[in-house]
């Protein structure tokens, strides 16, 4: 059941990548609006998807690279749902969903192994540690490409390139606050992750820390998104520096799914 | 036939177009008495500050061009020589393609403005109030509107900026998206600073401030723009807090040098500035650029931003005449369907009355029927006639769409015995539903 949930997400994927690079480069406003419907449509079968293997496997506790990639690539979809709703960038639909989507495919083409043998009693726990952290890591997703679109239209103005396609940029303003936005939701929950992530190591292995990737990528990632975060509502520090800076948290931050199920 | 005649910004002098234009208040009875001239059935003017133009339909070409010249020549007081010289006219397929180049802004000064087609409207809705309009020229300028519209939608000519006040528009846009409730300061009190603030206040910029060494320049240009003016000191201080610069002094130096600006970077903790700098020489210290979140655009790089927009329009023009071209072909389609239709009518009328004739005569040997069996044999008479007639009223389409359809007509009309000069009488009375309907119904 889950293999053809999976499978029919993928095609309405495809469906809404397609139709998002015909609405922008022919500024067609049906294709852009099909795009959206597709991805919805991907959104839901996806969902439908991860509902069927949880019962299937009568567990799902985001412990196996397969099952993160996929949550995580279901998410960022949801999330470009929402931002798409709130603040109109049209251009998202070119990079958030077809991110997901690889994620999504590479999940499929994982062994979904079980996950290491855990304590009952620590099950709900580990579901608690790994929804948030992959929740936060969602919304800096979200984040890591406005800070993208952000460098390339700064850049442009700067050097005073012409090219028509950059016409289709959101402006500035947008971006930026579209980008603080996504850190302000990502930044609580990635948080909680790391937190509930070390309280799960102590009663595991008796310590805090694990170290691996799985102890210090997030924590790198972490301390960066706490820099950047506090300088912009400390100072108001914006700006390429500020995109650069949340671009490599972000990539700290996936480096963690090395880590996993190692 | 189709005859438009005319002068444009291209053609004639400003002196001439004045003498020829026509008056908003007195255009309806312009257009009447144009009608009223012998030869000329339909009219239609169009005069705009670039151009005058008059479409009339006519029987004759060469007369209703000479009916037109006449007019001038007596209503303006346009001489022949300057008729002559200054003017060019188009007919028929010509003329359509013509108007449709005008009404899609390929003919305009600036290449791709919209304004033009909201002029082409407007003389449209006056000659329709005037009664000058029937259905040729109706279709005409519907087609033409039509075409018009795709242009805009499909080629996107006029989408991007393409003057220096525009351009910076656009670009202040990029930085900050909506400009509502933004903030400006004016650098010195010259024309084209005060161009590009008024485009900035026209697209949603708040609080104007300008600023020149003579506070009276300052207060007499804020007033017309409705901003409000500062001291020339002061406005460094302002740079902390607005959000978009233009500058367009006439002084010799830089009057922004990059430690200006840093500090006033600094102070708006991160805020973008963009600095539009409009002066030669130039105002603001080039080096400003290279400060984060401040955007400076100097007249050579608007200049280019403007150039560029006019290659991509330029680009856009060559597909838009691709759609005009289209819709050329479909007017003359729909022109040459009317040469067509009073034969499929005839045709028609012809074989019902055959029909008609031989179902009085075979009736008598029925003997009595129910009008019920009437009616049912009437109908299969009908239905027999629109199954022989489907194969000749579509290859009488066939040939309103490949050009031929006066010669096809007539060999019809031949064929069947149906006398000539019906098409001619039809095309100057198009039958009630118009021409259209008929060729595409195909059924009574």
């Amino acid at each position: 059941m889950e293999t053809v949930l999976f499978s029919l997400s993928l095609v309405a994927y495809t469906a809404g990548i397609v139709l998002a690079i015909v609405g922008n480069v022919r500024r067609s406003r049906p294709a852009r609006s099909a795009s959206t419907a597709f991805y919805a449509l991907a959104c839901a079968l996806q969902l439908g998807g991860i509902v069927a293997y949880s019962v299937h496997r009568h567990t799902f506790l985001l412990s196996n690279r397969f099952e993160y990639l996929l949550t995580l690539g279901w998410l960022v979809l949801a999330l470009h749902l929402v931002v798409q709703a709130r603040f109109r960038i049209q251009l998202l639909g070119l990079v958030l969903p077809p991110l997901a989507f690889v994620m999504t495919v590479i999940a499929l083409r994982m062994p979904s192994h079980a996950a290491p043998q855990t304590l009952l009693q620590q099950k709900d726990f580990l579901l608690f540690h790994t929804a948030l952290a992959t929740l936060g890591m969602a919304a800096f997703f979200v984040a890591a490409a406005m800070s993208l679109i952000y460098v390339l239209q700064d850049v442009a103005l700067k050097r005073k390139w012409t090219m028509k396609w950059l016409d289709r940029l959101p402006s500035l303003e947008k971006t930026d606050r579209a980008g603080l936005e996504a850190l302000l939701w990502g930044f609580p929950l990635f948080t909680l992750g790391i937190l509930s992530g070390a309280g799960l190591a102590a009663t595991e292995h008796h310590r805090f820390w694990i170290g691996g990737a799985k102890g210090i990528f997030p924590v790198i990632a972490w301390v960066i998104f706490a820099v950047v975060l506090g300088a912009r509502l400390a100072r108001g520090f914006r700006g390429r520096k500020a995109a650069y800076l949340t671009m490599a948290g972000f990539l700290f931050g996936m480096l963690t799914i090395v880590g996993i199920n190692l | 036939m189709l005859v438009l005649f005319g002068v444009n910004h291209k053609s004639a002098p400003l002196e001439l177009r004045e003498k020829m234009a026509f008056a908003e208040p007195t255009l309806g009875d312009d257009l009447r008495r144009m009608t009223e001239l012998p030869d000329v059935d339909e009219a239609m003017i169009l005069s705009t500050c670039n151009r005058v133009e008059i479409l009339v339909r006519a029987d004759d070409s060469r007369k209703g061009l000479d009916r037109v010249k006449e007019f001038l020549e007596r209503e303006r007081g346009v001489s022949a020589d300057e008729l002559q010289r200054y003017t060019y006219h188009y007919v028929d397929r010509d003329a359509a393609r013509h108007l449709f180049r005008v009404a899609s802004g390929l003919d305009s000064m600036v290449l791709g403005e919209p304004q033009i087609l909201g002029q082409v409207k407007q003389a449209f809705a006056a000659a329709r109030d005037a009664g000058t309009v029937g259905s040729i020229l109706d279709h005409l300028l519907r087609n033409g509107i039509s075409a018009a519209k795709r242009v805009r939608t499909e080629t996107g000519i006029s989408r991007h900026a393409v003057s220096i006040a525009f351009a910076a528009v656009e670009l202040a846009r990029k930085i900050f998206g909506d400009l509502r409730g933004r903030s400006a300061l004016l650098l010195g009190a010259g024309k084209m600073g005060a161009l590009v603030a008024t485009h900035l206040r026209n697209n949603g910029v708040g609080a104007l401030t300008v600023a020149s060494r003579t506070f009276n320049r300052s207060a007499q240009l804020a007033e017309r723009i409705g901003g409000s003016a500062c001291n020339w000191d002061e406005s460094f201080t302002r740079l902390t807090k607005v959000d978009i610069v233009v500058s367009g002094t006439a002084a010799p130096g830089y009057v922004l040098e990059k430690r200006h600006v840093h500090d006033a970077a600094r102070a708006r903790r991160g805020r973008p500035l963009f600095l539009i700098d409009i002066a030669v020489p130039r105002d603001v210290e080039p080096a400003v650029n290279d400060l984060d979140n401040v955007y400076l655009y100097d007249v050579d790089d608007l200049q280019g931003v403007v150039d560029d927009n006019l290659e991509e329009r330029q680009r856009a023009a060559d597909e838009a005449m691709q759609i005009v071209e289209q819709e050329v072909q479909a007017f003359d389609r729909w022109l040459e369907s009317l040469k067509i239709a009073p034969t499929i009518v005839a045709l028609r009328e012809a074989l019902l009355s055959v029909a008609q004739q031989e179902l009085e005569r075979h009736r008598r040997r029925l003997g009595p029927l129910s009008p019920e069996q009437d009616d049912q044999l009437r109908q299969l008479v009908r239905g027999l006639i629109q199954k022989i007639l489907h194969r000749p009223i579509v290859h009488l389409k066939g040939a309103a769409d490949r050009g031929d359809a006066p010669e096809v007509a007539a060999l019809y009309r031949k064929i069947f015995g149906i006398a000539a000069g019906v098409s001619e009488s039809a095309v100057d009375e198009p039958p009630s539903g118009g021409p259209t309907r008929v060729l595409e119904g195909g059924k009574d």
